[in-house]
């Protein structure tokens, strides 16, 4: 045991003192800050409203049009005039053309952009403005009907809730399907990554020679075991810092501009009344806030630390069965042209399940989803996947046991590949 | 006797290598493993490291049958030699001879004995990769006795020495022979064998 520690505590040291550790380290949560604050910084600066030229031709919208926060109209007697002012004028941004209409309902609007192609988000709030206007015309001039009438019409709706039988409580299945999805998403991609770093590491000490020298010292067994288990701490090491340095990291950026998240929070919220106004966009409010309280509802309605305990355990079991059968293959293959191949095959598993995904979560407690989660192979992907929607504890132990014995299998094969392929 | 190799056999397919091989190597005592090229002196010593296993015979350690615990009894310098290129040069060595059983401060100490005996102690922080060829031969040789085996076995340990080098080398395996080490030397250098081998295999 004493020898593990050592070849354990090395591997370990090892992986941290390479400035690749430390830069992936620190710039993967530099990254994930970054895709955070972006966006909010980019809206931030886009915050100067677009200047659009209305040229209105069906006399339908020009009326009722107003600006907005984002986009200030200025109404225009002629496409004629609007092409001149936006050529003249650099503060002029695009030209919304609303052709005479042919028909009762206009069918078609060009919106000149002055650098070609129009942001997405102008191109959507317009879109959004002409729709509520047309609709709200065609209401009270077809149908006589008031456009506050139809929205509370319109607004009125069942929302069908999934309850489970015995206890009652809220399903909140769409956001189990998600948390399920992700998870397993990111099993298959942590033991792809940290089983390759073990890969690796094999691949040197065959590369290097070192093999030999180490296992006239030690069983090969206790080799693969203290590479496997320090390559898994230097990893589990990693996602610590990953979390705690990417939390900082937003901490710090929140505290150092809190009115800019202030402002993209009312920002958010203003967007969802952009094209509409009064009643309907507090009616807009009001069902969009109801879909992010279900949300986090159904978040808190699962039992995370539990969720995060056995995503540990199954990262642990598949890391230590995938790491040592890459061990192993890395022993075995002589060249890095075949190492590819045989390393999709061998993972071709966990893929297989990740794209079951969707038979699984249709039936998280059905004959494929047991099966899959008794197979060492698929597990971690499988246990994962049904985890949100409850999984028996007996399915779970199961699952734990057969992967421990699958790596106690694995790192013997490990060993004796080891001994065979690098040193005999 | 420290090491008894007795009617060893052994054979890679239809191969046989090592067929009914049998001698003794006490302390002290330089055995020579004389052979041509592909004669199985790679063979005989991966045997006694256990790194192969006999087809039949028996190998006797002490007395006793060779077990992986003798293991750390035994210093061992391949043919191939085989450094970690990002390890420092003394880190190396200590963690080799904690891996044959020594604690950290016993193997730091016997370590660094080591590097200034050899004129090697400015290497000590050095990584391996920036080490030339015969510095690493050097420090290979170090992590090979530092933990102060009963048993060495050396693979062709001249190769990659200069002249100088190699007579220091030289002078040191003479010096734990006389300590007592017992040593099992394969060389294709016979100016060396005869100086060294109290007696000699054939291959």
């Amino acid at each position: 045991m004493k020898k593990i520690f050592v070849i354990i505590s090395r591997e370990y040291r090892l992986r941290l003192r390479r400035p690749a550790f430390w830069v992936l380290t620190l710039l993967v949560p530099l990254l994930l800050a970054a895709l955070y604050a972006i966006p909010v910084i980019a809206a931030h600066r886009n915050a100067e409203p677009a200047v659009v030229l209305l040229v209105d031709e069906t006399d339908l919208f020009r009326p009722s049009i107003t600006s907005t926060e984002s986009v200030t109209y200025i109404a225009m007697p002629t496409l004629d005039h609007a092409r001149q002012r936006l050529a003249d004028d650099e503060g002029v941004d695009a030209i919304l053309h609303i052709p005479q209409r042919q028909t009762t309902i206009p069918r078609d609007a060009f919106l000149y952009h002055r650098d070609g192609t129009p942001p997405p988000a102008l191109m959507r709030q317009v879109d959004n403005t002409l729709q509520v206007l047309l609709r709200n015309a065609v209401l009270e001039d077809v149908y006589q009907v008031e456009p506050s009438v139809y929205h509370s019409v319109e607004s009125t709706t069942l929302h069908l809730h999934a309850r489970d039988a015995l206890s009652g409580r809220d399903s909140f299945a769409e956001v189990k399907t998600v948390m399920a999805t992700v998870l397993a998403a990111l099993m298959v991609l942590a033991l792809i990554v940290f089983g390759i770093q073990v890969m690796r590491s094999v691949q040197e000490e065959k590369a290097t020679r070192v093999a030999e020298v180490v296992a006239s010292s030690v069983k090969p067994v206790q080799l693969m075991v203290g590479k496997v288990a320090g390559v898994a701490l230097a990893a589990v090491s990693q996602l610590v810092l990953w979390v705690l340095l990417t939390a900082a990291a937003i901490g710090l950026i929140q505290h150092a501009a809190p009115t800019l998240f202030d402002q993209a929070r009312s920002q958010q919220e203003a967007s969802l009344s952009v094209a509409t106004k009064g009643a309907e966009a507090t009616a807009q409010y009001d069902t969009a806030v109801p879909l992010v309280d279900e949300a986090l509802q159904g978040l808190t309605a699962i039992n995370l630390p539990l969720v995060a305990s056995l995503f540990a355990l199954f990262f642990l079991l598949g890391y230590l069965l995938y790491g040592s059968l890459l061990a192993a293959l890395a022993a075995r293959l002589d060249s890095d042209a075949d190492a590819l191949q045989w390393v999709l095959l061998l993972l071709s598993p966990l893929l297989v399940t990740l794209l079951l995904t969707p038979l699984i979560l249709n039936a998280p407690g059905g004959t494929l989803a047991a099966w899959l989660t008794a197979i060492p192979f698929t597990a971690p992907v499988a246990v994962l996947q049904r985890l949100p929607f409850g999984i028996g504890i007996g399915d779970v132990a199961l699952a734990a046991l057969l992967m421990a014995v699958a790596f106690g299998a694995a790192a013997l094969l490990a060993a004796r590949s080891y001994k065979r392929h690098l040193v005999g | 006797m420290l090491l008894e190799v007795q009617e060893i056999s052994k054979s890679y397919g239809s191969q046989r290598v090592l067929d009914g091989l049998s001698f003794t190597a006490d302390s002290g005592e330089v055995v020579g493993i004389l052979g041509a090229n592909g004669a199985g002196k790679t063979t005989l010593l991966r045997l006694v490291t256990r790194l192969l296993v006999p087809d039949s015979g028996t190998l006797l350690f002490d007395g006793h049958p060779l077990c992986q615990d003798d293991l750390a009894q035994i210093g061992y310098l391949p043919e191939e030699r085989g450094l970690y290129r990002h390890m420092r040069a003394g880190e190396q060595v200590v963690y080799l001879a904690r891996l044959k059983g020594l604690s950290h401060r016993d193997a730091e100490a016997n370590a660094r004995q080591w590097f200034d005996r050899l004129g090697a102690a400015d290497w000590w922080s050095r990584p391996v990769s920036r080490l030339s060829k015969g510095m690493q031969q050097k420090v290979q040789f170090i992590a090979t006795v530092a933990h102060s085996p009963r048993l060495l076995i050396l693979d062709e340990p001249f190769s990659g020495f200069d002249r100088d080098n190699a007579a220091l080398l030289q002078r040191e395996i003479q010096r734990l022979s006389a300590d007592g080490t017992a040593i099992l030397l394969s060389t294709h250098n016979s100016e060396a064998a005869t100086a060294l081998c109290t007696k000699t295999v054939q291959l």
